[in-house]
C-alpha cells in the first residue's frame, strides 16, 4: 500500500476540459493539503462543479493531471476512488429505499465491513437526527432530509476526501447547521474537506483556504486575509473581496 | 400572431396547454416519415375491410351489436389511458402548483386540464380508426364518417368516467393508495383488453372462419336484454339520429356538469395528491439495522427494492412481456412438430422474445434510468464489474422464468425445450445490449411509458427483433438447437465488443 500522508489531499496540474467549443476548465493548478478545508468559489458558470466531477472521476479530462493522496485519478481511478466521497447539489438518493438501505447499498458498493458500516450507519443517522426515519422510505423526506440521508451516504466510508457541491442550497437554517458542525467536526478528525457554496458567510466561517474560479481559471487563492492583499483591501467581508476579485481579475 | 385572448379565460389557458402539447411532442423525420407509411398501411387494410364489409349482409340488429361491442371496446381501453393520464398529470405535478396557486378558477382550470386530456385521448383512437372510418366511406356509404363525431364523443364519457373514478379512489382509499390501484386498475383493463381482443383467435382456424363464428354469436344475442344496451351504443355510432343525439348529449352535458360542479373536489384532489409523497411509509423495523452485501447483492437487491416497491412501474414492466402474449393466443391450438416427432404448441416460441422484451425494460430502468448515475460513477468500483451487476439485476428474471419454462418442456419435448431455452438466452442477451443504449428520458424511471420518445428507432428495432426470435425459436424447435448456436456466439461476441469500445453512458463520463 502506498503511503499516502505526504502527499497532497489533492494535486492538480494543468487541468482543462471543453464542452465542444466551450473551454470550461483553462489550465487549472491547485494544490490542497491534507486536513485543510478548502473553499471553491466562483460565479455561475465558471467552472467550479466541472473541475471537481474531474477529482471524483464523472468527467475525464481533456489534458492534465489529478492526485489524490498521491494517486493519479485516471491510471488508478478505483484507488482514488476508495479515498473520495462526493456530495452534489441534487442529492444521490433512491426515493423506495429507506436511508437505512440506502446506507446498506452504499456500503455494499465501498465494500466496507459489516460491523464498521453498522455502527457507522447508527452513528451518523443519529447525528443528523434521521435515526427514527430509519425504516421510512425517502420520498417522503424534505430536501434537507434528503440531503443529510445524501451526507451520512457520502460518510459512511470514512473518505480522507470529502467533496461537496453546494451543500446548503435549499436547507433551513437549522439543518443547515447540522450540516456546518458535522462537516467541521469530520474537518478537526483530520478529513479534508472541499466545498462550492455561493453563500460568503459559510465559506467565511467555514474554510481555512479559499480558491476563486472564474472563467475557467483559478484567479485568486489564499486565505481571507490573502485574498484582501490581493484585493488591495485592507478589510472587508468575504463577499465584498470576492466581488472585488472577480470584477478586476474577470476583467482582465 | 395569435389572436388577443383574454388572459384568465378559458380559451387562453387551452391555448397555452395546446402551444405547451405541441413543443414538447419530437416530430423528427424519421417519425413524420413513419408516421405516413402507418397510415397508408392502415388505409390499405382498411379499405380492403371496408370492400370485405360491403359483401356482408348484416341485420341492422347485429350490425348495431358489433359496433357497440367495438364501442365499448374502446371505452374500455380509454379508460385505461385516461386514468394513466390523470394520474400523470395530477401526481407528477407540473404546473399544478403554478396554477392552483393562481386565481384562475379551478372551473378554467379543471376543463382545460380534462380537454388536454381529451384530445390527447381521441387523437390516439382516432390515429388506428381513421383509416377504417375512411375506408369505409369510401367503399360502403358517407354515414361511416359519423365515426369522427362518436368516437371523440366515447372519448368524452370514458375520461369523465375515469376523473370520477379518480376522485372517488382518492376519497376512499387517500391519495397514495388511489394513485397505485388508479395505476395497476389502468394497466389490468389495458392488458385484459387486448387480451380479449385476441380471445377468439384461440379456436383457430382462418379469419373469414371467425369472422363468419362472430357473426352467428351476434345474431344469437342481438334480440338478448343485455345487448339492448350495446345495441343502442352501436346504433349511435352508425349514425342512427335520436340515439346519435343522446349520445352527444351525455358526453358534452356529463362533462359540462362535472367541470362545472366538481370545481371544490378537483381542488381538494389536487391538493392530497401533491402532498402524496409526504407522509412517511415505514417499514418494518429490524432489529439487526444495517446489513451489509456484497456489491453484486447490493446492486440486484438495490434494483429489484425499486421495482418490486413501485406497483405502478411494476404493472408496466409486467404489461411489457405481454405485448407479444397476443401473438402467443393466435397461435394457440396450432403446432409444430419438433425434431423428437412430438408435437409441441406454436404459443411457446413466443417465450423467448416476450422475455427478451422484458428484460429489455429491466435493462432500461437499471442502466439508462438509474436515479443516482453520480454514486455510482463516484464509487471505487470498475465500470464494467457495475455494469456487469446491472446487467444481470435486469437479466437475471427473464432468466429464471425461461429456465422455469424450459424444465417444463423438457420431459416431453426434449431438445425442443433445449432449443427455447437457447433462444431465450440470445434474446435477453440481445435486448439487454440493445436496450442498455436507449437514450435517457426527462423524468427518469417515472417516464418508464415515454421511453421511446425521441427513440422511434430502437421501438421498431426491438419489434423486428422479437420477429426474428420468434422465426428462430421455430428453426430451434422444427429442425435442432444447433441452429441457435451461431447467432448466440454472434451476439455475446458483439456484447464484449460493444462494451468494451463504447459503454453504455459514455457520454455521461465525459
Amino acid at each position: 500500500m502506498p503511503d499516502h500522508s505526504a502527499s497532497p489531499a489533492l494535486e492538480i496540474h494543468a487541468l482543462r476540459k471543453s464542452y465542444g467549443a466551450k473551454e470550461a476548465v483553462k489550465g487549472i493548478d491547485l494544490s490542497i493539503q491534507p486536513g485543510e478545508f478548502y473553499g471553491l468559489l466562483g460565479p455561475n458558470g465558471a467552472g467550479k462543479t466541472t473541475t471537481l466531477k474531474m477529482v471524483v472521476g464523472l468527467l475525464r479530462p481533456d489534458a492534465g493531471s489529478i492526485s489524490v493522496f498521491g494517486v493519479d485519478t485516471q491510471s488508478r481511478g478505483v484507488e482514488a476512488k476508495r479515498l473520495i466521497a462526493w456530495l452534489p447539489d441534487e442529492p444521490m438518493l433512491y426515493d423506495k429505499l429507506t436511508p437505512l438501505e440506502y446506507l446498506e447499498f452504499v456500503a455494499g458498493l465501498w465494500g466496507i465491513d459489516a460491523t464498521h458500516a453498522r455502527e457507522e450507519a447508527e452513528k451518523l443517522l443519529t447525528r443528523l437526527e434521521l435515526w427514527d426515519h430509519r425504516d421510512e422510505r425517502c420520498e417522503g423526506f424534505s430536501r434537507g432530509m434528503k440531503q443529510k440521508a445524501a451526507l451520512a451516504g457520502a460518510l459512511i466510508h470514512d473518505p480522507r476526501l470529502l467533496i461537496l457541491d453546494e451543500p446548503l442550497t435549499g436547507l433551513d437554517a437549522a439543518i443547515a447547521r447540522q450540516v456546518k458542525d458535522l462537516l467541521l467536526e469530520r474537518a478537526r478528525a483530520g478529513c479534508t474537506i472541499i466545498l462550492t457554496t455561493h453563500i460568503m458567510e459559510v465559506a467565511e466561517r467555514l474554510v481555512d483556504r479559499i480558491g476563486i474560479i472564474q472563467h475557467g481559471q483559478l484567479v485568486a487563492e489564499g486565505t481571507l486575509d490573502a485574498l484582501r492583499q490581493q484585493a488591495g483591501r485592507s478589510g472587508g467581508t468575504l463577499e465584498e473581496v470576492f466581488l472585488d476579485l472577480v470584477a478586476t481579475r474577470g476583467a482582465a | 400572431m395569435l389572436p388577443a385572448l383574454r388572459p384568465g379565460s378559458l380559451p387562453w389557458l387551452l391555448r397555452h396547454e395546446l402551444r405547451l402539447s405541441f413543443r414538447t411532442k419530437r416530430n423528427g423525420p424519421w417519425m413524420i416519415a413513419g408516421s405516413i407509411v402507418l397510415l397508408l398501411m392502415l388505409h390499405g387494410i382498411g379499405i380492403m375491410s371496408a370492400f370485405g364489409f360491403a359483401k356482408m349482409d348484416l341485420p341492422t340488429s347485429a350490425l348495431h351489436l358489433m359496433l357497440g361491442g367495438a364501442g365499448l371496446f374502446t371505452m374500455a381501453m380509454n379508460i385505461a389511458i385516461a386514468l394513466q393520464l390523470l394520474v400523470n398529470g395530477l401526481y407528477t405535478r407540473g404546473d399544478y402548483d403554478l396554477l392552483l396557486s393562481s386565481p384562475l378558477s379551478p372551473r378554467v382550470i379543471l376543463p382545460v386540464r380534462l380537454m388536454g386530456t381529451w384530445i390527447a385521448l381521441s387523437a390516439g383512437v382516432l390515429i388506428f380508426t381513421a383509416p377504417f372510418i375512411n375506408g369505409g366511406a369510401l367503399i360502403v356509404s358517407w354515414r361511416w364518417l359519423v365515426g369522427y363525431l362518436t368516437l371523440p364523443t366515447l372519448s368524452l364519457i370514458t375520461l369523465s368516467f375515469s376523473f370520477l373514478l379518480l376522485l372517488g379512489l382518492v376519497r376512499v382509499l387517500g391519495p397514495r393508495r388511489a394513485r397505485t390501484v388508479a395505476q395497476v386498475t389502468a394497466g389490468i383493463v389495458g392488458i385484459g383488453g387486448a387480451l380479449a381482443w385476441q380471445l377468439m383467435n384461440m379456436k383457430g382456424g382462418g379469419s373469414g372462419e371467425r369472422t363468419r363464428a362472430g357473426m352467428e354469436t351476434a345474431l344469437k344475442l342481438a334480440d338478448t336484454p343485455i345487448a339492448l344496451a350495446v345495441r343502442w351504443l352501436g346504433a349511435a355510432m352508425a349514425g342512427a339520429p335520436g340515439a346519435l343525439a343522446i349520445l352527444l348529449l351525455v358526453g358534452i352535458g356529463g362533462f359540462t356538469a362535472i367541470c362545472w360542479f366538481s370545481g371544490p373536489a378537483f381542488l381538494r384532489l389536487a391538493a392530497s395528491t401533491g402532498a402524496a409523497d409526504t407522509s412517511p411509509r415505514r417499514h418494518k423495523s429490524r432489529p439487526m439495522g444495517l446489513r451489509v452485501r456484497g456489491r453484486t447483492l447490493s446492486v440486484l437487491l438495490k434494483e429489484w427494492r425499486l421495482i418490486w416497491r413501485d406497483p405502478a412501474l411494476l404493472t408496466q414492466v409486467l404489461s411489457i412481456g405481454l405485448m407479444i402474449v397476443p401473438m402467443g393466443f393466435s397461435l394457440h391450438g396450432k403446432t409444430i412438430t419438433t425434431t423428437g416427432n412430438a408435437l409441441l404448441y406454436m404459443g411457446w416460441l413466443v417465450v423467448p422474445p416476450s422475455l427478451g422484451l422484458l428484460a429489455g425494460a429491466m435493462v432500461w430502468l437499471a442502466v439508462v434510468a438509474e436515479d443516482a448515475p453520480d454514486l455510482l460513477g463516484t464509487a471505487p468500483v470498475p465500470r464494467m464489474q457495475l455494469l456487469g451487476d446491472q446487467l444481470l439485476a435486469a437479466g437475471l428474471p427473464s432468466l429464471v422464468i425461461l429456465s422455469a419454462v424450459s424444465l417444463y418442456l423438457l420431459p416431453a419435448y426434449g431438445m425442443a425445450a433445449v432449443g427455447i431455452w437457447l433462444t431465450g438466452v440470445l434474446a435477453i442477451l440481445l435486448f439487454l445490449l440493445l436496450d442498455m443504449r436507449q437514450a435517457p428520458v426527462e423524468g427518469g424511471r417515472k417516464a418508464f411509458q415515454k421511453r421511446y420518445q425521441g427513440n422511434y428507432l430502437t421501438l421498431m428495432a426491438e419489434l423486428l427483433l422479437a420477429l426474428a426470435l420468434y422465426g428462430l425459436a421455430f428453426l430451434a424447435v422444427w429442425a435442432s438447437p444447433v441452429w441457435t448456436i451461431p447467432p448466440l456466439l454472434l451476439a455475446i461476441g458483439l456484447a464484449v465488443a460493444a462494451l468494451l469500445t463504447q459503454p453504455p453512458r459514455a457520454a455521461k463520463l465525459g
